[in-house]
């Protein structure tokens, strides 16, 4: 390793220092009561934007706002504010509590799809705003301010359309995680927003903001806290990625991502009305941005998609054409856009609309990969191909082979960059490359754009905030595209495998078991069936001791006796309370064992390790762990067993006998916070 | 929020688990083939579930393996026979096989359609079949499953589009039209007006028509596809000097916007139309054809490649 690699090294290690405890700090502001989340902007015009927030129970909005935090003299009026509901159904678990919530009034109300039962979503429009203006605003719930005095909530109208104003705005995918990577990634990026001076007029998501499902409790805890103060002072546009696709249908428009945004439909920000919140378009001073849905939705060229998408660019007068969705026409990050299907169509079916109109950058994720073409156009067959696809083969930095050249305005066939910005937060993947691509960069990070005038210029930011990638698009008088017949070729490389660790457990998260818990158990019999699984089962005759049990390890609190036959089986079960289950995001394990286990919630299986088949007496396929180490696990779908109040987590050690001599159980629940 | 039984945060075990395991590979993604590898796994771990099968269907159908994807879905309805979107899917997927199963889609989509479900899940299946009797052309069938649709969940435009299409078939063009406005009312779609221009166009109402398309050739920067509209009602009523130079401008517009090795294909069925009204035979029906190989499906375009077709054969025979 070479000293400066070396020093780079000692820097990131020094900025994820800074990070975790920057981390922890943060969350000290999950949403306060009675706010269930936060408030954050949404969809903005010159003259509007959108208030969103949610409360526990219902209030009696208001939303102030005005030029300065001592005159927040402007209101929106009541009829200006959506109220959405969760009251659950008759008779549905856990509805008592709310039962009073559920009047024919509130009944009638636009339902949550999936919000914690009690929930109530407010989206207020402020309207009659000055373009390009600074204001403050605050909520209330009648009189009584909710947001604290002390906070700034601010926004900035965007500039008249067609404006030539400088616009700064966020890219990021796939971050939606919860992990430490997430937080470096916001983190790099607000401080590069504060040494360069210019804030962020608006940022995009392109999907997979709220791992795994995108269930709504997924959505609170990492994304709208994780992003928290981004959001009270920027809009975020959002693409569905395929993750928030397992609880969402873009063909219905039902789901929490459908909950958690608003976009325009009716044309209101620009462009043609698309009817759908799956995908739709918005003007920013010269910029018309194109979100698609690529995940649930037909992409044939004549698809409704497809022929709004043509007809909206028919209409886009401005000088810059931007368009974003999930998943990219090409990639060899963690996904292959030559075997995919969703990704080859949007290639061949959506990439022939966009050049024939003149788009200038194509926004995407999935992929979780920093990937960034040359300029290009034309490349729409099963392989993918640069030779005569590629109009300049430099790298678009005005500090190396110079900027990427077009004509001024939006002209056909003039070229297109690709950017992948999938590297926003999960855990990092590479096939190979694809020759159209000048960077191809396997660290977490976003991207930052700059457009001025007839100038956009990119910087792709890793979590460490060095800036790793720049191009530069300028749009200057007539511009003749030539095609490079043989352009430079990126030279083929591969993500080593087995170079990511291991999983992290969440950045924020309660122990509900922790270290050296105390836990009933059995040794040296099989229980009968899994009643011992339930929370009822009476565990008579069982010992209790402290974890770790085992033996052949050090620091034991309870060592059991090594068993003649070599195979050892173990059985543990320890009661735990939980409140608003609904709620639950992720539980875990810390855990080291050897040689492997079965977890239990309630009776549900949860989490198999080194264990091949069946469970009790009958288990087969026991892999020995010769090295154990602490690892985290997350358990799998907890949500279906667990219930509000007492809930049991049962395990149960399998030692795999033969040459395993030794024997450990050492676990520590966690549950995402 | 949470009454746990050690509400104390362990942060420095936080901070050595995270530091080491930076970044995280918890939600790793290495495309479908990855995603199938795992659910087999937790299928030989856990169990037979449906909703594992039916995720790996998903999955399948990615990599557009779509025998594959029927037999989980199938599996899958035998674990769980009311899992709606098992039905839905294997019916889709049927469809999608080699040899396709029509009979056997409209059998468990209609077998779907008896499980009770909700408004819009009942909707989508009945759009899941409209679909395949659309293709079978039992085009009243299908109109009335998309109506029942419409019905039941009033906000997706597809299915507006679909009902247009269908009507348009039918030469329910009165309906077509009223339709299409009630989509339009209901959804705000742009894409909806432009299909009505189109419907008031097919049904004669060119006065009605014209109104629309000056309006959108007032606002558009690229002019083609209304051009080409302006032209059909100059041609209807007989200007055709006006036809011929709309068409002709509609022409050199596509022909600059169309990539020459690889065209747009929707594009290029603008251009067929536009030679086509303009009388280039052969120009039409080059465009026509290309756009058709490249996925055009639209009902005109099909009947117009008939025509042609049908036109070389009686040629032929002369």
């Amino acid at each position: 390793m070479s000293k400066s690699n070396l020093r780079e090294h000692a820097m990131a290690l020094v900025a994820c220092s800074l990070i975790l405890f920057w981390g922890g700090a943060a969350h000290a502001v999950n949403p306060r009561p009675p706010f269930a989340r936060m408030p954050y902007l949404q969809f903005a015009t010159p003259t509007s934007i959108h208030v969103v927030w949610r409360t526990e129970g219902p209030i009696q909005p208001v939303v102030r706002w005005g030029l300065s935090p001592q005159e927040l003299d402007a209101c929106a009026p009541v009829a200006n504010i959506v109220v959405r509901a969760s009251l659950g159904a008759n008779g549905q678990a856990g509805t008592s509590a709310w039962a009073s919530l559920r009047t024919p009034e509130n009944l009638g109300l636009p339902k949550l799809h999936s919000a914690p039962l009690g929930t109530f979503q407010y989206e207020a429009k402020l309207t009659g705003l000055r373009s390009a203006t600074k204001y403050h605003y605050a909520v209330y719930d009648g009189e009584r301010r909710l947001t604290p005095t002390g906070e700034p909530c601010t926004f900035v109208t965007p500039p008249e359309e067609g404006a030539r104003a400088p616009t700064r705005f966020w890219v990021l995918g796939d971050s939606g995680t919860g992990r430490q990577p997430q937080r470096a990634v916001h983190l790099a990026m607000r401080r590069y927003v504060e040494r360069t001076g210019k804030p962020l007029d608006f940022w995009i998501h392109v999907g997979d903001m709220a791992y795994g499902d995108g269930r709504d409790t997924q959505f609170q805890s990492r994304f709208f806290e994780s992003y928290e103060e981004t959001l009270s002072s920027s809009v975020c546009w959002p693409t569905m990625g395929n993750h928030e696709g397992h609880t969402s249908r873009g063909e219905t428009g039902i789901g929490p991502y459908y909950d958690a945004y608003v976009v325009p439909t009716r044309g209101e920000a620009g462009g043609l009305a698309s009817g759908t919140e799956a995908y739709y378009s918005f003007d920013h001073a010269n910029i018309h941005f194109i979100c698609l849905d690529s995940h649930d939705l037909d992409r044939q060229p004549t698809g409704a998609m497809a022929k709004w998408l043509r007809g909206d660019l028919e209409l886009a007068k401005a000088d810059w054409v931007i368009a974003f969705w999930h998943h990219p026409p090409y990639t060899k990050g963690s996904h292959d856009s030559e075997k995919e299907k969703d990704l080859t169509e949007m290639r061949q079916y959506i990439m022939p609309i966009l050049e024939s109109e003149g788009v200038d950058v194509v926004l995407t994720g999935h992929s979780h990969i920093y990937e960034r073409s040359m300029l290009m156009d034309g490349a729409y067959g099963a392989a993918t191909t640069a030779d005569n696809n590629i109009l300049d083969d430099g790298d678009g930095d005005p500090a190396g082979d110079g900027a990427y050249q077009k004509s001024e305005g939006v002209q056909p066939h003039e070229g297109t960059v690709q950017v992948v910005a999938g590297h926003g937060g999960a855990s990092l993947g590479r096939h190979g490359t694809l020759p159209i691509f000048k960077r191809t960069i396997a660290e977490h990070g976003s991207v930052i754009f700059d457009v001025r005038g007839d100038t956009l210029t990119a910087v792709m930011l890793n979590h460490v905030g060095q800036e790793r990638d720049l191009f530069q698009i300028l749009k200057r008088g007539q511009v003749t595209p030539l095609r490079i017949a043989l352009p430079w070729k990126p030279a083929d490389s591969k993500f080593m495998a087995g170079s990511n660790p291991p999983a992290a457990p969440p950045v924020d998260y309660q122990v509900l078991i922790p270290r050296h818990a105390e836990w009933t158990y059995l040794f040296g019999a099989h229980p009968q069936g899994k009643e011992w699984c339930q929370l009822e089962f009476p565990a008579k005759g069982w010992s209790r001791g402290a974890a770790p049990f085992g033996f052949g390890h050090e620091q034991l609190r309870t060592t059991i006796e090594r068993p003649r036959n070599g195979r050892a089986a173990l059985y543990l079960r320890r009661e735990l309370t939980v409140r608003q289950a609904d709620r639950v995001t992720e539980m875990g394990l810390i855990v080291n064992y050897q040689d492997g286990f079965i977890a239990y919630l309630n009776g549900g299986e949860v989490l198999r390790r080194g264990v091949g088949r069946s469970s009790g007496r009958n288990v087969q396929e026991v892999t020995s762990r010769a090295t154990p180490g602490e690892v985290y696990v997350s358990l799998s779908d907890p949500h279906e067993h667990l219930r509000d109040g007492l809930n049991v987590l049962a395990i149960e050690v399998h030692s795999a006998g033969g040459e395993s001599l030794d024997f450990l159980i050492d676990p520590v629940l966690i549950l995402e916070d | 929020m949470r009454d746990c039984n050690a509400p104390r945060r362990d942060r420095l075990l936080a901070c050595a688990l995270c530091a080491a395991c930076f970044p995280a590979l918890l939600w790793s993604h290495e495309g479908p083939e990855h995603e199938i590898e795992e659910i087999t796994k937790r299928l030989e771990e856990v169990g037979e579930e449906a909703s594992l099968y039916v995720d790996r269907a998903v999955e399948y159908q990615l990599l557009s393996k779509y025998a594959e994807a029927a037999k989980d879905l199938e599996r899958a309805i035998e674990l769980d026979p009311a899992h709606v979107l098992a039905h839905r899917e294997l019916g889709r997927v049927y469809v999608r096989l080699e040899k396709p199963k029509e009979k056997e889609a409209l059998a468990v989509l209609g077998k779907g359609l008896t499980i009770l479900s909700t408004p819009t899940e009942h909707a989508t299946l009945l759009i899941a079949r409209a679909e395949i009797l659309l293709a079978k052309n039992e085009n009243e069938k299908a109109l009335a499953d998309v109506e029942a649709a419409i019905a039941r969940h009033s906000t997706s435009l597809e299915w507006y589009l679909l009902r247009s299409r269908l009507q348009a078939r039918l030469g329910k063009c009165e309906e077509r039209i009223r339709g299409l406005e009630e989509g339009i009312e209901r959804t705000g779609s742009g894409l909806l007006d432009v299909e009505l221009a189109d419907a008031l166009l097919d049904a004669g109402q060119h006065e009605r028509a014209m109104a629309k398309i000056e309006k959108k050739l007032e606002r558009a920067r690229w002019r083609s596809s209304w051009l080409i509209r302006r032209a059909r009602v100059h041609i209807a009523a007989g200007r055709t000097s006006e036809a011929m130079a709309d068409l002709e401008e509609a022409v050199k517009e596509l022909t600059r916007r169309i990539h020459s090795a690889a065209p747009a294909p929707t594009l290029l069925a603008d251009r067929g139309r536009a030679h086509d009204l303009l009388g280039e035979r052969d120009l039409a029906r080059s465009d026509y054809e290309a756009a058709r190989s490249k996925g055009v499906n639209e009902d005109w375009l099909i009947e117009r490649l008939e025509v042609f077709k049908k036109e070389a054969e009686e040629a032929a025979k002369r």
